[in-house]
């Protein structure tokens, strides 16, 4: 079998993984292309790890196969010819668990020679990666010293230390506090810039929102969308508008304001009723206006709330809450399941329509 | 466009590094890596071992030197009975424990604390193995020597020599110890974690496998214990102790055999050198192939 597709840097094809009668993984079909960010979004136990230690080696699929190109021409990843095609790949597999007692440069240095990194030059690169991190400082203290953010920076630089053209990040930003989750995000978009191609797995939305070009979403074990984040949101119809007023509502009066609210854009919103679609968050005041993402509707919202004197100082539409409802949605189990159903019709589809 | 193109993939060329190819050279580098690695992974507890060795030989120095006048028979007459009595005692019980600290983790570790995550995709397990497996023989062989350096230095200062035999005994020793650590390797290669492997590893050893020939005695199943006990691997340590003062008789009573005015219970005290030789090499050869079809075999957890 061969796949003829110069760009295609790796791909799954129906790659599936059973432990024991439960089905981690089911037939996961994706490709990813030279030079792009897939973003591997599910919740906890929906599969990512799993397929992440399949792409590793680290687990046999039970079903399918992963293909990577190595040499110019993709090949079927293989214990036989592992080696060599995984050379190139720079893993962070879920919880980086670290030996306590080494210096991130010796731990650094071993995992960079181990990738046959030139010995003279494994010292410059170890400081120019935990300077990107702002770990020069921790160069040569224990590990057991550092907090969970710094371990998993620690992570990511032995994923890349070696300078691979692939890098695979299994939940890179995970107990990191946001200064740092932006470092990652940048430091990931600066990957991207350098050619990498980069295939990042997370529960967090707005992460890869901001990073990713295609998005993945797997669900017990199955791929339930995979597109740009753009289409995945047209296709979904659905879309959220965060309004902050210029004075913020007291308890006494927000439940008159969001009635009233509530009675002047209903005609609008576009999407059912019966959805809980205006909320308030009382920890950043705002107002959010579920909607179905039409443009046009929301210029109409923001007249009305004007015409009615709502003195408003924010109104936008931001991506990784446009990704969350589409998420959830996605991973409900009543679509779930219909999906499912979908799925069994016709396993060879490749990216499953969101229309369901 | 196209020319800053050109220019940013140019720049991005420049920074790139050439890194050693996939062969044997790798392999060899990657081994040796881990051997360099795995060293100074383990220098603390190198320092605690050479502690716990030298406990035990201050241990032993103090029965000897003040339980002199009780030992009768037993006492050292020269330098090589006065090293077989600091060698055949604590000694073996040192090695064991320096033997299951260094080794317990050696496969366990990489699936309790999931630290193979990080390692797995960057060297294969066997090679891995290979190099754990020459750092703990190192580490340990480290031990050993330290504490043959302390005997001789005690055998010289009380006799004026060193026996020659000494070179048989740490010779003995140094193949046990690999008998040990692939014991150990086996264990950890299915135990759940590091801890378990060390703490059943000298239960097993020093517990068992010493209880064995009694029970088999006492059952009546083999009343003098016929039969030399290769099928205990423990036995062919015993030769460590026993090759400093040869030739001994090898088949004797059990040291603790006849206690509360029974019978006298006699056993093996030592196989010969051949047999040590082989069964030694049967035995590695037997626990690392299982450690490492079990290593091979045995997957990171899934989520």
């Amino acid at each position: 079998m061969k796949i003829n597709n110069d760009n295609i840097i790796i791909s799954f094809k129906n790659l599936s993984k059973k432990f024991g009668d439960f089905q981690a993984v089911s037939n996961i079909n994706i490709d990813i292309k030279r030079g792009e960010i897939i973003g591997f979004l599910g919740p906890n136990g929906a599969g990512k790890s799993t397929t992440m230690k399949m792409m590793a080696y680290l687990l046999k699929p039970t079903k399918g196969e992963i293909w990577i190109r190595g040499n110019g021409k993709l090949e079927k990843l293989s214990n036989h010819n592992k080696d060599y095609l995984l050379n190139n790949i720079g893993f962070l597999i879920e919880n980086p668990a670290f030996y306590g007692n080494v210096s991130p440069r010796m731990i650094l240095k071993y995992f960079a020679e181990l990738k046959g990194y030139p010995k003279k030059k494994v010292n410059q690169r170890i400081e120019e990666v935990l300077e990107t991190f702002g770990m020069m400082n921790w160069i040569d203290k224990k590990i057991k010293t550092f907090s969970k953010g710094m371990r998993q920076k620690i992570g990511i630089a032995s994923a890349i230390i070696h300078n691979p053209d692939i890098v695979v990040l299994d939940e890179p930003t995970t107990g990191l506090d946001p200064q740092a989750r932006r470092e990652i995000r940048d430091f990931i978009l600066n990957l991207k810039n350098k050619g990498k191609t980069i295939f990042l797995s997370s529960h967090l939305l707005y992460e890869v929102s901001e990073v990713a070009d295609r998005i993945a979403i797997i669900n017990r074990g199955k791929i339930v969308a995979f597109d740009t984040l753009d289409n995945l949101e047209s296709k979904n119809q659905k879309s959220i508008i965060n309004i902050e007023l210029l004075n913020h509502p007291e308890d006494n009066e927000l439940d008159r304001i969001l009635e009233h609210i509530r009675e002047i854009l209903i005609p609008f919103i576009g999407v059912s009723d019966d959805l809980n679609w205006l909320n308030y968050n009382k920890d950043n005041k705002i107002f959010q206006v579920l909607f179905n993402g039409d443009p046009k509707n929301q210029l109409i919202i923001l007249k009305t709330l004007l015409r009615h004197e709502y003195e408003i100082i924010e109104f936008s539409v931001p991506k990784a809450g446009l990704l969350e409802n589409l998420f959830i949605d996605l991973t409900s189990s009543e679509k779930t399941q219909y999906l499912d159903k979908k799925f069994d019709e016709n396993q060879k589809l490749k990216e499953i329509s969101m229309e369901v | 466009m196209e020319q800053i193109r050109i220019l940013k993939k140019r720049e991005y060329e420049d920074t790139e590094v050439k890194r050693q190819k996939i062969g044997i050279r790798r392999d060899l580098i990657q081994i040796a890596d881990t051997i360099t690695f795995e060293l100074k992974k383990n220098l603390k507890k190198l320092y605690v071992m050479l502690f716990v060795y030298f406990s035990l030989f201050m241990l032993s120095f103090a029965m000897n030197e003040f339980l002199w006048d009780l030992m009768g028979e037993f006492a050292p007459t020269n330098s090589a009975t006065l090293m077989s009595n600091y060698i055949g005692g604590f000694f073996t019980m040192a090695l064991l424990i320096s033997c299951a600290t260094f080794a317990g983790p050696i496969i366990a570790e990489d699936f309790y604390r999931q630290t193979g995550n990080l390692l797995f995709p960057k060297i294969t397990k066997s090679k891995l193995l290979i190099g754990r497996l020459v750092s703990n023989y190192i580490l340990n062989a480290i031990c050993i020597v330290f504490f043959y350096t302390l005997v001789s230095i005690i055998a010289f200062i009380k006799y004026g020599e060193v026996s020659t035999t000494i070179f048989n005994s740490i010779g003995w020793a140094l193949l046990y110890t690999m008998v040990l650590i692939s014991f150990v390797t086996f264990l950890s290669s299915f135990m759940k974690n590091a801890s378990f492997t060390i703490i059943t590893s000298i239960f097993f050893v020093l517990i068992v496998m010493e209880m064995i020939p009694f029970i088999l005695a006492y059952s009546g199943a083999l009343k003098n214990n016929e039969i030399p006990m290769f099928f205990l691997f423990n036995y062919f340590g015993l030769i460590i102790g026993q090759s400093l003062a040869m030739p001994i008789e090898r088949y004797g009573p059990l040291p603790q055999g006849g206690f509360g005015g029974g019978e006298e219970i006699k056993t093996w005290l030592t196989p010969n050198e051949l047999g040590a030789l082989l069964g030694m090499f049967i035995y590695i050869l037997i626990f690392l192939s299982f450690a490492y079809i079990i290593y091979r075999r045995r997957q990171s957890k899934g989520e």
